[in-house]
């Protein structure tokens, strides 16, 4: 699926350069669920955010399916990310001013799909993650793993074979917490590739495989059996 | 997609009621300002445009230029023009000429006193006024006929067809007689519409052997009292034709001798040209039938109105950018699942352009409601007329787009260039620093804009005010004038009605006379000379004939020597050019001519001896005219207009008012107590009074209505920068809570944190104070130098307006500041 070589990321104030991403050399092949791990500041984020080419590289190798993006144009990014990867964050990042289904249906919006067919597809997701019932909410009024919900079903609405998480947990208890990774769980049995950034040992062991990062290097990968 | 954009935009603008409605109604008086002043700059610049071939039509106008004097200009010409002019220059198709003669109408037993123009029978091939009945070749076939208005029709008709009627009529055709004449209505025509220079109820027909004892109205070049209108041919050139008036005076007016030398008057005097579209804005000087308009004024209120729209633009862009960190999570989302940067700018001008949409309406709700009150400030009847009116709605929807881009443009780029994985990672603020120094500067804008405004009311308001409390040499309060039709009227009843009206209790002095002041009028301009002292240029001081009371009921001081008085019998203005050379004739000057004769004191100048023109200009014969007195400049006109040399003398054959001074009475009573006696005296004659301090007021009309027109638009730009000051104020006190906060945690009082943040405010006052000033101070110096008689700029306006830009923005952002201030600091810092 996704290939990084050799991938560095150094940010650059007036005075002071940091390098969030040192050499990294990681490969996520199609299916997979794989969790990235690592005290604060280790350049998950930063590592994630590269992977969901809502940030380029400074050096270093990036092939999506084969297709080397390094170099792309901001506009080209946007079109292969609308193709292919959905986001979940931590703070669910819902628009307050728009309904969950209008929520959802914004992922939508930016593909050229007609007004019937997203209908259904919102109203298929929305019952998928069990929120249907709320359609006509706003965000505020529903419970921080309802929120989530929503935004696993904006991430998945446009079927996207790609799904980055950000810490989808660290906001909701631990039940919320389960009924969400329940639902990854789901949608990679069903062949949707996850990356997972989390620092919570319980949804790390949902994933097949953990990337342990510190200080920007790769430092010991585990395949983690399938729960 | 678009419904998506929408559905966010109005949620918005919902969610942030105080923001919204601050950019809305911000908006909303912006563009209802600009659609008002649009309103006038339209109706100003539309002038005469229902007259077909306009641009083909010229109005010939006259100016003598005379040494010592500000020049004589008027929109009038010589009578005798016209006919040589047609012959002299290829290029001119047609002309017409037009006058204006003294009647009464009759309709029953009702006597109305009615302004009957007088035109050539070309009338129709040069302005080609729309008929209603009636046939324009035969119409004015001779000077039997008349044309009528369509709304004289009916006053005079009524639902009867008013062609074939008769209207019995009076003119004034000499200075001792009143003909009547009857006319049969020969056609009617449309009435002539408000954006017109013309003022026609009635045509009828030049006819110049009417006027044989009147000869000056129309066959002489020096007395000006008829308007030229030339249509030329297509291919011809107005300029060229223009350029030829220099010979053609020069061949055609006569020159007379004067104390020995041949006085060319074609020397002093230019024919020009004015473009008929251009006559409301460009003529000036007298001989206007309606106050004309002033092409400075309405550019300078189009470029108000451009101002106060770019003040309310500033705002949605403050507003905008100051809330882009709002923004930013939505910005940063979309762009997350794939909008591309011109769909996100899309999005944020279609929220602009919507927002300004909602202001247009209530903009237009907002002009119905003024349009009553700014018709009566302009006397104007302005409506905006939307039925067919196709390119209004398609400019207003312009405005609107243009608003919205304008507006929107820089917030949208600011918007929609948020990176999304800086704002995404735990909701992070994304308030775009740049964006703070651009908000400063456009603050700075608005209120030097403002401050601009406010010195110019200022200035326009202390000059108006000057203008109209300046000595005008004589006590206008309690004065009032009755007016008579005719000489021959005034010569029958003038003297009983002056020994009725003194009788009447109230009654302090009456006096009659000729030209009393207030009067607009610039005629009976005379050429004199002191003999022994040759002047290089000659001397020309305007003449007044007024009464012996004159000088008493108007309270005009006396500088030296005596009145004009009816114990010497010389005082009298002798009749017939044979008497008025052998006798002479005493006089009264100003000082204004006491300066211009060459004499140091008015003690000097009495005794001293003039020369002037006797009788008419062709009977070549000169008079003596002796200085008795000298008395103050009296101002005739308004104080736009210098004052100007003149002598007083008592020519009784041509008093035709009457004007009363009164103490202890109201005017009204009085005008009723004179009216019983004039209709005992002249029951056929039309009765009509003026009071002299509402005459003076009127000279000042258009000031004033600027005057007014600037206050309240400099008003409302204060007021839009105000609601966008209060708009970037609540958003600051939001923003810096947790700074405040700290503040407070070590130590800050209250009273300094609201120091703290009016001063961040009052800065960008400051400094717009230093751009407004100068820019303030070099255009009202121009505009102040157009005044012959000015105030001095002085300090105060400018310190007037800084110091209330200064107190308006300290008031408009002290309550969030002392809001901000009194929070508790604990919320503040837990918070975040």
């Amino acid at each position: 699926m996704l290939t990084l070589q050799n991938l560095s990321k150094s940010y650059r104030t007036d005075t002071v350069e940091t390098t969030a991403l040192n050499a990294v050399n990681i490969e996520i092949r199609q299916g997979e669920f794989a969790a990235i791990m690592g005290p604060s500041g280790c350049g998950k984020s930063t590592l994630l955010n590269i992977i969901g080419m809502l940030d380029t590289p400074t050096s270093g190798s990036y092939l999506f399916k084969g297709e080397e993006i390094a170099g792309y144009s901001e506009a080209k990014l946007s079109d292969i990310r609308k193709e292919n990867i959905g986001f979940i964050f931590q703070s669910f990042n819902l628009i307050d001013e728009l309904t969950v289904f209008e929520n959802v249906e914004l992922a939508l919006l930016y593909h050229k799909i007609g007004a019937q067919e997203r209908k259904a597809r919102v109203e298929a997701v929305m019952a998928k993650v069990g929120i249907d019932h709320r359609a006509e909410h706003r965000p505020a009024q529903l419970s921080g793993g309802q929120q989530q919900r929503v935004a696993v079903a904006r991430a998945v609405v446009s079927n996207p074979s790609l799904i980055l998480a950000d810490e989808p947990t660290g906001n909701l208890d631990s039940h919320h917490g389960a009924e969400v990774m329940d639902l990854l769980q789901t949608l990679n049995r069903e062949g949707t590739t996850i990356v997972m950034v989390t620092h919570s040992n319980i949804d790390a062991g949902r994933a097949k495989r953990v990337i342990n990062l510190l200080d920007g290097h790769v430092m010991a990968e585990g395949l983690i059996k399938a729960a | 997609m678009f419904k998506n954009y929408l559905t966010v935009a109005v949620r918005n603008l919902l969610k942030h009621r105080l923001y919204s409605a601050i950019n809305i109604f911000g908006l909303a008086i912006g563009i209802a300002s600009c659609i008002l002043i649009a309103l006038f700059v339209r109706d100003e610049l539309s002038y005469d445009s229902f007259i077909p071939n306009g641009e083909r039509i010229y109005r010939v106008e006259t100016r003598f230029d005379i040494p010592g004097r500000s020049p004589i200009i008027g929109g009038v010409s010589p009578g005798p023009a016209l006919a040589i002019m047609l012959k002299d220059f290829p290029g001119i198709e047609a002309g017409v000429r037009l006058g204006r003669a003294r009647t009464t109408f009759k309709r029953g037993a009702e006597v109305f006193r009615e302004d009957l123009t007088l035109a050539d029978p070309s009338m129709f091939d040069v302005l080609d006024l729309p008929l209603v009945a009636g046939d324009k070749a035969k119409a004015l076939a001779d000077n039997t006929g008349v044309v009528i208005s369509e709304s004289m029709a009916r006053k005079y008709f009524g639902a009867a067809s008013p062609i074939g009627q008769v209207i019995d009529a009076t003119f004034s055709f000499s200075p001792t007689e009143v003909t009547a004449r009857p006319l049969l209505v020969t056609a009617v025509f449309k009435d002539l519409p408000d954006n017109s220079h013309l003022k026609i109820d009635f045509i009828s027909r030049i006819n110049e052997s009417d006027y044989e004892k009147m000869p000056w109205m129309f066959k002489d070049w020096t007395s000006l009292n008829t308007w030229t209108y030339l249509k030329l041919r297509s291919a011809a050139d107005a300029a060229n034709i223009e350029k030829g008036f220099k010979a053609f005076t020069a061949r055609n007016v006569p020159s007379f001798p004067f104390s020995g030398k041949e006085l060319k008057i074609s020397d002093y005097m230019t024919l020009s040209l004015v473009k008929l579209e251009d006559i409301h804005l460009k003529s000036k000087g007298m001989g206007q039938v309606k106050p004309p308009g002033d092409a400075k004024s309405v550019a300078t209120f189009a470029v108000v109105a451009a101002m106060i729209l770019l003040i309310a633009c500033i705002n949605f862009t403050n507003l905008a950018t100051a809330r882009a960190s709002q923004r930013a999570r939505e910005v940063a989302l979309r762009k997350v699942l794939g909008a591309k940067r011109p769909q996100l700018i899309a999005q944020f001008l279609s929220e602009s352009v919507l927002t300004a949409l909602v202001a247009l309406v209530i903009a237009v709700a907002l002009v119905h409601l003024a349009l009553p009150t700014y018709n009566t400030v302009l006397q104007k009847q302005l409506a905006p007329d939307l039925a067919g009116a196709g390119p209004l709605i398609a400019a207003m929807f312009g405005l609107i787009a243009l608003v919205g881009v304008v507006a929107g443009l820089y917030p949208a780029m600011v918007l929609s260039g948020f990176l999304p994985s800086r704002i995404l990672k735990a909701n992070k603020s994304a308030a775009a620093e740049g964006s703070g120094r651009l908000r400063t500067a456009l603050v700075v804008i608005q209120f030097a804009i403002s401050i601009g405004l406010l010195v110019c009311t200022a200035v326009v308001y202390s000059q108006t005010l000057y203008a109209k409390s300046m000595n005008v040499g004589y006590d206008p309060q309690d004065l009032m004038v009755v007016r008579t039709t005719s000489q021959k009227l005034a010569d029958d009843i003038l003297r009983t009605l002056r020994e009725e009206v003194a009788k009447l209790p109230g009654v302090t002095a009456v006096t009659i006379g000729g030209s009393m002041p207030p009067d607009s009028n610039n005629n009976n301009n005379n050429i004199v000379e002191v003999p022994g002292r040759p002047s290089p240029t000659p001397i020309l001081l305007e003449q007044k004939s007024v009464d012996y009371e004159f000088f008493t009921t108007f309270k005009v001081p006396l500088l030296a020597g005596r009145y004009l008085d009816e114990a010497h019998g010389g005082d009298d203005f002798p009749h017939g050019t044979d008497a008025q050379v052998r006798n002479g004739a005493n006089i009264i000057i100003n000082e204004n001519a006491l300066r211009r004769l060459g004499f140091a004191s008015p003690q000097e100048a009495v005794g001293q001896q003039l020369r002037s023109g006797a009788g008419r200009a062709q009977e070549n014969k000169t008079m003596m005219l002796t200085i008795v007195g000298v008395v103050g400049d009296v101002a005739y006109r308004s104080v736009r207009d210098e004052m100007q040399g003149m002598y007083f003398t008592r020519n009784s054959e041509e008093f035709r008012n009457l004007v009363v001074r009164y103490d202890g009475v109201a005017g009204p009573a009085l005008r009723d107590a004179t009216a019983k006696i004039w209709r005992e005296l002249a029951p056929s004659d039309p009765y009509t009074t003026q009071f002299v301090p509402q005459l003076v007021q009127e000279q000042y009309r258009a000031e004033d209505a600027q005057t007014k027109l600037f206050a309240a638009f400099a008003g409302l730009a204060i007021v839009i920068a105000c609601l966008g000051l209060y708009g970037l104020a609540a958003f600051t006190a939001e923003r810096r809570t947790k700074e405040i906060g700290i503040r407070k945690v070590l130590g800050a009082k209250v009273s300094d944190v609201v120091r703290l943040l009016v001063w961040d405010f009052s800065k960008p006052v400051l400094v717009a104070n230093l751009l407004a000033w100068p820019a303030a101070y070099m255009l009202m110096r121009d505009w102040l130098n157009d005044y012959p008689y000015r105030i001095d700029m002085g300090s105060i306006p400018f310190a007037v307006a800084g110091i209330g830009a200064i107190a308006i923005a300290w008031i408009t952002v002290a309550s969030h500041a002392a809001r901000a201030a009194q929070s508790n600091p604990i919320h503040a810092l837990r918070y975040e």
